[in-house]
């Protein structure tokens, strides 16, 4: 009997005791929380005899256009998809799509791919630039697709989150791998088949490496000033071509598509020849077009140079970098540039209308150039023409004009919520996924 | 007798590029045109002249093809290959510049389908491979005896094999002609008698079904 009562208070106490300590562990299990960090094909069990609904069809639809990979009819993420689209709920069913790693690591990436190289191709590695974007998109919540332009950070993946969850860690010493084509940082990424949904973090104020050192980024612009879009653009040249690509890749506009040779050419440099071939006429009518605008914004960069022995931007914190003053005896009475201001010319006729700037015409480095740009209509119709494009699998015609126009509205009055876009360009009747 | 083994091998491509590109073309109505044909169209716009069979309708919602990024992941998705092979990865990376950048129907080209035949190839290698290890849950392949040759693989498990894969790759059921077609193919091309056999018989149906257009198309 005494043996009996012993082993129950034993087991009273043991229970007490595994109770006490659950209760103990509770708080630290809640911050626990396993990620599903690699992007890994789930096993779905085909159903031959299930119906097959005109929603479930809807659904396969919107998520292969909205993640860019097809999955199974059956798979438990287009019955859920279907369910919502029964219930009339599209948004909460085009939720799930945006909702999934496959967005991420496929669709957006996919678009900021082909805005962060010189070939524009879909076929660019992860950089800082792409995945900066595809962070963006992700946060949308709580960062405004102008920061992209705006923004003083940059997004990188988080060892935490991927040693924790059965990952390899990476390469991310800043100065070695991250900040520096050099890097292996964006590449071990790609290389674990890691999901950018779940790995990427924030990384609050951007830096350079200068002489050695990490200081703070004297003009940060978003993703205009990460490392892969300056060494598409900044490296060699006159940094024309950043004006150039800045326009092309956030403003949807070549260079011919907002030259004006009506623009007053007075920032136009020292090494624009003004009598090619011996003709004055050859400059006014064909040279001029592009440099008059463009050479007014150059200035923007003037501090601006890119390393391509050590892969890495460089600024030369307020003096003007050599490469902007080259062969300045082709034409001595041309501008010449002392500091890093800028004028926008592209401002009147078409150009007002297709640009639709809201700020100063004036002023000075890449930030506040970049600042016009995010905060003009032209940067909002962009991003509609871009994720239209990539969704609907053909670029808006020129008679859908309007509903460029009117969707870059709704977007901005979304206060720039990019996933929002994708999902709303989506079900647009013109895209014909949704039908 | 090597000789002899590719020239079946290739015989067997050409066999299963002809169903992949003639047969399940389900496209969508007015999408994909041959030239002249307008009255498929739904627009009023005029034809490109492309000066080839296949055109784009210019501004007209077009079907597309999974792109050189994403085609490898939506065939391992549609299969469920959880770990796909080095051969497969390797196939991805040697195709790739044969895979159009951005699915755009005008991409479309003949090196591009039997890039995508060549890798759904390695794909259904592996899909096999996962459904027959030891312990393994069959989901694709549960009526089909793999110790035993095709003649095991009863016209019952053909259309459940068959339906299987539709689903999976194509998004829908198949339709009745095109289980003819399919069976009929499977009947003219294959007609070995070991367990090895049914193997390949499921690779070259996999591979036929996962190369098709419909399981491409966007």
């Amino acid at each position: 009997m005494g043996e009996s009562l012993n082993t129950l208070k034993l087991s009273q106490n043991a229970m007490k005791m595994t109770l006490g300590l659950g209760l103990l562990l509770l708080p630290l299990c809640a911050h626990a929380q396993t990620v599903d960090i690699f992007m890994k094909a789930p096993l779905v069990t085909p159903e031959p005899n299930a119906p097959i609904s005109a929603e479930r069809t809807r659904a396969l639809n919107l998520f292969k256009a909205l993640t860019g990979v097809s999955i199974p009819i059956d798979d438990p993420r287009l019955k859920s998809m279907e369910a919502y689209l029964q219930s009339g709920n599209v948004a909460a069913a085009e939720h799930v799509a945006t909702d999934d790693p496959l967005f991420y690591n496929f669709r957006v990436s996919e678009l900021a791919a082909k805005m962060s190289t010189r070939d524009e191709t879909a076929r660019a590695p992860l950089t800082d630039m792409v995945a900066t974007f595809v962070g963006v998109v992700r946060d949308s919540d709580s960062i405004p697709a102008t920061q992209l332009l705006t923004g003083n950070f940059f997004y990188m993946a988080d060892n935490t989150i991927i040693t924790a969850n059965g990952g390899t860690a990476i390469p991310e010493n800043l100065m070695t791998d991250v900040l520096t084509m050099k890097g292996t940082h964006y590449s071990s990424i790609t290389k674990q088949n890691l999901s950018l949904k779940a790995v990427l973090k924030k990384v609050d104020g951007q830096q350079i490496i200068q002489n050695g050192a990490l200081v703070a980024h004297p003009d940060p612009a978003g993703i205009l000033t990460s490392v892969a879009f300056l060494a598409a653009h900044a490296t060699m040249g006159t940094n024309r071509r950043m004006v150039e690509y800045s326009f092309r890749e956030f403003m949807c506009t070549p260079m011919a598509n907002w030259a004006d040779g009506t623009s007053p050419d007075d920032r136009v440099g020292q090494d624009v020849d003004r009598m090619p071939g011996g003709s004055p006429n050859k400059y006014l009518t064909t040279c001029k077009n592009c440099h008059a605008n463009m050479d007014g914004m150059r200035g923007a960069f003037g501090y601006l140079d890119y390393d391509d022995g050590n892969q890495i931007p460089t600024f030369s914190m307020g003096k003007v970098v050599a490469k902007m003053l080259r062969n300045n005896t082709v034409y001595p009475a041309g501008f010449k540039m002392t500091d890093n201001s800028f004028i926008n010319y592209g401002n009147v006729g078409n150009n007002a209308d297709q640009f639709g700037w809201r700020s100063a015409y004036k002023g000075q480095g890449i930030a506040q150039f970049a600042a016009s740009l995010a905060s003009s209509k032209g940067f909002s119709r962009c991003m509609v023409r871009r994720v239209f494009t990539d969704v609907c699998k053909r670029a808006p015609a020129a008679t859908e004009e309007s509903m460029v126009r009117s969707m870059a509205d709704q977007f901005e009055a979304s206060n720039y919520h990019m996933r929002r876009l994708f999902e709303s360009v989506a079900i647009r009747p013109e895209c014909g996924v949704n039908n | 007798m090597r000789n002899q083994k590719q020239i079946r091998l290739s015989i067997q491509i050409f066999a299963l590029a002809t169903i992949s590109l003639v047969g399940y073309q389900n496209c969508a109505p007015g999408a994909l045109n041959s030239k002249g044909s307008a009255s498929s169209s739904s627009t009023s716009a005029s034809f490109a002249d492309c000066g080839t069979s296949v055109c784009e309708v210019p501004d007209a919602t077009t079907i597309a093809v999974a792109d050189s990024q994403n085609v490898l992941t939506s065939m391992l998705n549609k299969a469920g290959v959880t770990n796909p092979s080095t051969k497969t990865t390797s196939a991805f990376a040697a195709q790739g510049t044969k895979l159009p950048e951005t699915g755009n129907v005008a991409q479309i080209t003949a090196p591009m389908w039997m890039a995508i035949a060549t890798i759904s190839s390695e794909v259904c290698n592996d899909l096999i491979t996962q459904e027959t290890a030891t312990g393994a849950t069959r989901r694709i392949f549960n009526s089909v005896d793999f110790t035993k040759g095709p003649s095991s693989f009863t016209d019952m498990a053909r259309n459940d094999v068959i339906r299987r894969m539709a689903r999976s790759f194509w998004g829908r059921n198949e339709s009745a002609q095109e289980l003819v077609l399919i069976k009929s193919s499977l009947d003219s091309s294959w007609s070995g008698t070991t367990a090895t056999d049914t193997r390949k018989e499921m690779i070259y149906l996999c591979t036929a079904m996962m190369s098709s257009t419909d399981a491409q198309k966007y």
